[in-house]
């Protein structure tokens, strides 16, 4: 009945959306721009209360009521990543105490993902694994962002050999399936932790070189960098100190958005059998060692599987979501 | 060569070699700026104003290459010092300001950081220092509320104040030599006045020489004591100001002069000179400027021009001068008509 009353000429002729847009925001609709879409419109509106924003704390606020996947990704990130650093504290067990009297139990409260088939708590060593898990996703992907901006800086911006060099390079790299270039490095330098940052490293910085190659070619030209030329400023230091804070929205995306592929590529590796190395555990290799008993306590690989899953798919929409507010439309208010 | 002049170019030819050829953006020109005086550049878009200066800077990018010629700055020959000397004396000894103050200023540094980069760069001073050379730029530039304005962002400040800040920038280190690359062009007219004023005023308290590029005649006549008029990279007329302006002699300045509207003239059409600057691959075989040039007769068309003087230190480049090529059509069209 409350619909009747709220009865007028607009909402008559006008779709859903056109009353939804008058309402939320009456000075938008007299816009004598009408040809932006209502997600432009949207994002005018975000940065506009973003510039209204007085303090840190309250853009943070409006940007999680914005994007509620991404606050929600965040917050799991944040509890996982807790989980981890604080691992002896929040496993309920040993992660490698065995007890042979209790193997392949499922799900109970004792065990609350049951337990392998050495006995040991599921859950334990997933909280342990976890450790592996975000750190391969964090150090890797830093590292390779590290080495593609610098290769990036330097082929975009002193061109010429540099640059036919490195950008041939990064073809090389990216022509191979990342996963098989990864086994190929792990192979040769044997398994182990360090190996595979090394490797991961080395299968994925290519992305970022080319993405920071061209914003450098781009801004290279812009006049600041000549005006910073003309005042005798060295290259390096242009490149670092002019044109990499440019570049840095683009970095914190890469950044975010890499993350998931790391942890995907590590629990691959581990499945396989040349990542982590037991007793070290992973979720990967936790998976792996699971599927034996995938019929008679699933269980045991499924959880670890899952876990993979939510945090990539954290990462991700953490990821889009500051993409978001990185969006040029944003930064200009 | 004397101790008087700040710069001196001497057959300054900059090529840029592209895949059609070589392309002479600096063509053989000589320019000098005395010491304390403003000399200015003028002409069309692409006629070689700017590279000009970047060769002076030595800041042609490849394809470019200066392939002769001197640039003499206080009696030394910049062509033969390395990358790293010529770095320090790119922003301490000779620094530029740029057309656009919108894009002349990096956009994530405070306006404070960017001014004392100069400084940070040449003299190795204490950070209560930088600051205070800044604030007392600012001022001299300025700038109100200069310590306040220090921590701004080029974004929060409008075009007039980022050309001052632009100006500080270049003239913190206090140069011999400012080259100012039509840094009024984006501005209006109000706030074009007081930056022009403001050179000035820098240039008579430090003795600071400029070379001052511009296609604005208007601006020429008010900063200019010496004019240099290109042409398709080449010197085509250079005079001292009044001269200049008094006497006309190149149909290339003469249309440059004719163009400039004029309030108290009433007319359907403004004048242009017709024509566009010609392919810099695909110059004529003569003077570069026959094309577009109403006096042209045969010669014009088989031979350049050299530089020839018609009057004390006024030079033209042409075979005739505009007020006789004027009058010989003014007489063959009374022929005609009788």
């Amino acid at each position: 009945m409350k619909n009747l009353k709220r009865y007028s000429p607009e909402t008559a002729f006008g779709g859903k959306n056109e009353r939804k847009d008058l309402t939320s925001s009456a000075k938008k609709a007299n816009d004598p721009d009408a040809k932006l879409s209502a997600k432009d419109r949207k994002r005018i509106q975000l940065a506009a209360d973003l510039g209204e924003a007085e303090t840190g704390w309250d853009k943070i606020k409006i940007l999680c009521s914005e994007n509620k996947l991404a606050a929600i990704s965040f917050v799991v990130i944040v509890v996982i990543a807790l989980m981890a650093i604080f691992a002896p504290a929040a496993a309920p067990y040993d992660p490698t105490k065995q007890d042979l009297l209790h193997r392949l139990e499922g799900m109970s409260p004792e065990h609350i993902f049951g337990t392998d088939q050495l006995g040991r708590d599921v859950f334990s060593r997933m909280i342990y694994g976890a450790r592996v898990s975000l750190v391969i996703g964090l150090l890797p992907t830093f590292l390779s962002l590290a080495l593609g901006t610098v290769l990036g800086l330097i082929s975009g911006y002193l061109g010429r050999t540099a640059d036919f060099i490195i950008m041939r390079l990064a073809d090389i790299t990216m022509a191979f399936p990342s996963l098989l270039l990864a086994m190929v490095v792990m192979y040769t330098l044997g398994a182990g932790i360090v190996n595979i940052f090394l490797a991961l490293t080395f299968v994925s910085w290519a992305g970022t070189a080319r993405v920071i190659r061209s914003q450098t070619l781009s801004l290279r030209e812009m006049e600041y960098i000549e005006a910073a030329r003309s005042m005798g400023v060295s290259k390096w230091h242009i490149m670092f100190r002019h044109i990499l804070p440019n570049c840095l929205p683009n970095l914190i995306v890469l950044f975010t958005l890499n993350i998931p592929g790391s942890i995907l590529s590590e629990s691959s590796l581990s499945f396989l059998g040349i990542g982590a190395q037991p007793p070290m555990t992973s979720w990967g290799l936790m998976v792996s060692d699971g599927k034996q008993y995938l019929f008679t306590n699933p269980v045991i690989a499924i959880a670890p599987g899952v876990a993979i899953l939510i945090l990539a798919l954290a990462f991700n929409f953490l990821g889009d979501g500051v993409r978001d507010v990185m969006d040029p439309y944003l930064n200009k208010q | 060569m004397s101790k008087a002049n700040t710069l001196e170019i001497q057959h300054l030819r900059t090529v840029f070699h592209t895949r059609h050829g070589d392309l002479a953006a600096v063509n053989d020109v000589s320019l000098t700026v005395p010491k304390g005086k403003i000399v200015g550049i003028v002409g069309e878009s692409g006629c070689g104003k700017s590279m000009t200066a970047m060769s002076v800077m030595q800041l042609i990018r490849k394809p470019g290459e200066i392939v002769s010629g001197k640039i003499l700055f206080n009696g030394e020959d910049l062509l033969t010092k390395t990358p790293r000397e010529m770095q320090a004396i790119r922003g301490d000894r000779i620094s530029m300001i740029f057309q656009e103050p919108m894009t002349s200023l990096n956009p994530v540094y405070t306006v404070g950081h960017q001014v004392e980069e100069a400084l940070r760069i040449h003299e190795h001073l204490p950070k209560e220092e930088l600051q205070r050379r800044a604030i007392e730029i600012f001022e001299a530039v300025g700038i109100p509320e200069a310590k306040e304005r220090l921590a701004s962002y080029p974004h929060q400040l409008s075009g007039g104040l980022r050309q001052r800040v632009m100006i500080g920038m270049a003239m913190i280190c206090k140069p011999d030599l400012l080259i100012a690359d039509e840094p009024t062009t984006a501005l209006d007219v109000t706030i074009e006045a007081q930056i022009l004023a403001l050179m000035k005023k820098l240039r008579d308290e430090n003795g600071t020489s400029i070379l001052l590029i511009t296609h604005n005649m208007g601006v020429v006549a008010k900063m200019c004591d010496f004019v240099y008029v290109m042409y398709a990279g080449r010197v085509m007329e250079q005079a001292e100001v009044f001269e200049l302006f008094r006497n006309v002699q190149h149909p290339y300045t003469a249309g440059l002069l004719q163009s400039i509207p004029r309030i108290d003239h009433v007319v359907d059409r403004l004048y242009a000179i017709p024509g566009v600057v010609p392919n810099l691959l695909h110059l004529p075989d003569g003077c570069s400027f026959c094309t577009r040039c109403r006096y042209a007769d045969d010669r014009c068309f088989s031979t350049m021009p050299e530089l020839k003087e018609i009057a004390p230190e006024h030079l033209i480049r042409c075979f005739s001068t505009n007020s006789a090529l004027a009058q010989a059509a003014e007489q063959s069209e009374e022929v005609q008509h009788a």
